[in-house]
């Protein structure tokens, strides 16, 4: 009658019953009254069972009705969100075109497609009309002389858009191909310079360079071999079709472990990127990095990328109790030395394993002048905060002035998690992902567990 | 009959909590409400039962030091990056398989509980045969899993395979 799972080992029989979920598996053991000794009588109780769920589901129900508001991210004063969507698969990406119309990427496959194209008929911010197409999952997604472009972890490629439609012409041209299959930090995010020239990130499949990766008191290999097909951002000729990695792209900035992150700052006129900070100090080298320490170290890092920078990984972090890089200790550190390779400093640091997805600056003229050509990034949220709470999982800014950060990094949209402690990535029901400005200067966020896209207005 | 594995020991008040949560807390995500529940069990003690008890607590610490960060306290994994450990067939099923996992790691595309996964996981072979019998057991025994021992001299006999 029950699903019964009987376990023979050296220790004996075990069996165990789906009563036992309920806490019933004890009756076996208990002088129970004879009365319910027979299976039978129990049936008796049936009514009983059944009412006291219906009113338990009943409650349940108008309990979250009451509540659903609560579980919406948190903004500033005088802000707004709307859900322009939900469901739409894993959401990564997302670009507005200057009609309106939004296209995201997705991690996987849905309805056979990678890419999702919306539009809004009526104005209310909602979306009217869903299209998917693309035969790709990927990350990058972005609108750049009436293309669509659009990169899976080995390849970018470009849609024509066809003005008026939603839908693009079907058949992508290659831009840039050539990616190595990459199973860690394989997304290749991407943007546009002013000048024609299209920067992808290409994240490295390496925690630290050690071999093998993620593994006790192994060394970095020195020099780390992987630095010279990953771990940078490679530049491509926006315009020209077919290029190759290792033969037309060219390596503008190294020593950057992954920078899901990547944004060409339009009124600086630079090329920035926040980077995900290596993992496990503390799994590693439990001798000179507490759990704490594993947890807080090292800092995410906000660079400026020049060209010909190096940012130092794998052979440096950033320590932000100290504001020094550190000597990495697959390389000899041990949480004290500090890197003397002068590898480049981040502009700013934010708290570690936050996992940095989007960057986005702000050039609308909706928002308060407070975030005129600030910076918006969106955190993925943490994992490697265990065993202790996980954070990120928001939206924060960062006020800047010319070309560098004006004043301290605010939190601008949270509670995505949806829950009051986040003790292991599965609890969040939203992980913020990407970042994108509509033609009127909204802010859009969409996340990659339910796939919800949130327009986030201003009103006096 | 003994009907309570050791690892898995619900004790009623605790049932009564996750059914009420579950039946009256408002969470979208009634799965978050077990695996809360889970993340009680990991930081409770398991009880004292002998010779299994003891390679529990061991498998246990092992799990902490080894295998945690990836997998996460409860043994949830994180999405699209690490696979869960609770109700997988990989922990639950066949025993060379998963003996097979730690010693030599694990690439590629697999399927966890109907979820598809696509990644890199270092192998565990500096472990002795003794430490990987004991995480093995643990991990069969905890996250709502309740499958047989895994003994050393099962691993030592994959070593190199
Ligand atoms: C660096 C992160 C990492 C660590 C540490 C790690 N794993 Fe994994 N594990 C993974 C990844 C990634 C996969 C999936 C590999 C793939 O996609 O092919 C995996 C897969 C598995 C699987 C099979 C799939 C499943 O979810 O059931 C088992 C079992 C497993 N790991 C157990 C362990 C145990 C036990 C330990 C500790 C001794 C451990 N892992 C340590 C990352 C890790």
């Amino acid at each position: 009658m029950f699903n019964e799972e009987i376990l023979i080992n050296e220790f004996g029989i075990y069996t165990q019953s789906d009563l036992g979920y309920f806490g019933l598996s004890k009756y076996s053991k208990m002088n129970a009254p004879s009365f319910l000794k027979s299976w039978k009588n129990w049936l008796l109780f049936l009514p009983g069972y059944i009412i006291f769920f219906v009113v338990c589901i009943y409650t349940r129900e108008i309990s979250a009705q009451g509540t659903r508001q609560d579980k919406s991210i948190i903004l500033p004063k005088g802000f707004t969100a709307v859900i322009v969507a939900d469901s739409i698969g894993e959401g990564r990406h997302i670009a507005v075109n200057s009609n309106g119309d939004i296209y995201i990427s997705l991690a996987r496959l849905k309805n056979g497609a990678g890419i999702v194209a919306l539009r809004d008929v009526n104005n209310d911010g909602k979306a009217d009309i869903i299209r998917y197409f693309g035969s790709f999952p990927g990350t990058g997604i972005g609108i750049y002389n009436g293309y669509l472009y659009f990169s899976s972890d080995t390849t970018v490629m470009r849609y024509k858009l066809i003005p008026g439609e939603l839908l693009p012409k079907l058949k992508p041209e290659i831009i840039a191909r050539g990616f190595k299959i990459n199973r860690q930090h394989g997304a290749k995010s991407f943007t546009f310079d002013n000048d024609g020239y299209l920067y992808v990130n290409v994240g490295a499949p390496s925690n630290a360079c050690q071999n093998p990766d993620r593994t006790l008191h192994t060394p970095g290999m020195n020099p780390c071999p992987l630095l010279l097909e990953f771990g940078g951002i490679w530049r491509f000729d926006a315009n020209k079709t077919g290029q190759d990695q290792m033969k037309e792209g060219y390596r503008y900035a190294t020593g950057l472990r992954n920078c899901v992150a990547l944004r060409w700052n339009p009124v600086a006129n630079h090329l920035y990127a926040v980077q995900h900070g290596r993992d496990q100090l503390h799994e590693f080298w439990p001798e000179y990095y507490s759990e704490d320490q594993g947890v807080n170290l090292p800092a995410e890092e906000f660079f400026l990328l020049r060209d010909g920078i190096n940012c130092g990984w794998p052979y440096t972090y950033y320590d932000d109790s100290k504001n020094m890089k550190m000597l990495a200790p697959e390389y000899g550190g041990n949480g004290k030395i500090q890197d003397k390779t002068g590898s480049e400093k981040p502009i700013m640091a934010f708290p570690a394993h936050y996992a940095p997805n989007d960057l986005l600056f702000y050039t609308g003229d909706q928002f308060p002048p407070h975030y005129k050509n600030g910076a918006f990034i969106a955190f993925h949220g943490s994992w490697n905060r265990a065993p202790q709470e996980q954070k990120g999982y928001n939206v924060i800014f960062v006020p800047f002035l010319n070309d560098q950060p004006s004043g301290k990094w605010e939190v601008f949209a949270d509670n995505f998690a949806g829950v009051s402690r986040i003790m292991s990535p599965r609890d969040a029901h939203h992980r913020p992902c990407g970042l994108a400005m509509g033609p009127n200067g909204s802010l859009y966020v969409v996340e990659d567990i339910q796939g919800r896209i949130w327009k986030i207005t201003f009103r006096q | 009959m003994n009907c309570q594995l050791p690892a898995v020991k619900m004790d009623k008040i605790s049932n009564f909590i996750v059914l009420m949560l579950f039946l009256f807390g408002n969470s979208e995500n009634p799965a978050s409400v077990l695996i809360q529940y889970r993340l009680i069990q990991f930081d409770r003690d398991i009880p004292e039962n002998g010779k299994l008890s003891r390679t529990l607590k061991n498998g246990k610490e092992i799990y902490r030091k080894f295998c945690l960060s990836c997998h996460q306290k409860d043994g949830s994994g994180v999405p699209n990056t690490y696979p869960p450990l609770i109700r997988s067939t990989w922990v639950k099923g066949n025993k060379t398989k998963l003996i097979l996992v730690l010693l030599n790691g694990l690439e590629g595309e697999i399927t966890v509980n109907e979820d598809y996964y696509n990644g890199y996981m270092p192998k565990q072979n500096k472990l002795s045969d003794k430490k990987i019998a004991s995480v093995l057991t643990f991990i069969r025994q905890s996250f709502n899993n309740a499958s047989s021992v895994v003994s050393p001299k099962e691993v030592k006999a994959l070593r190199g395979k």
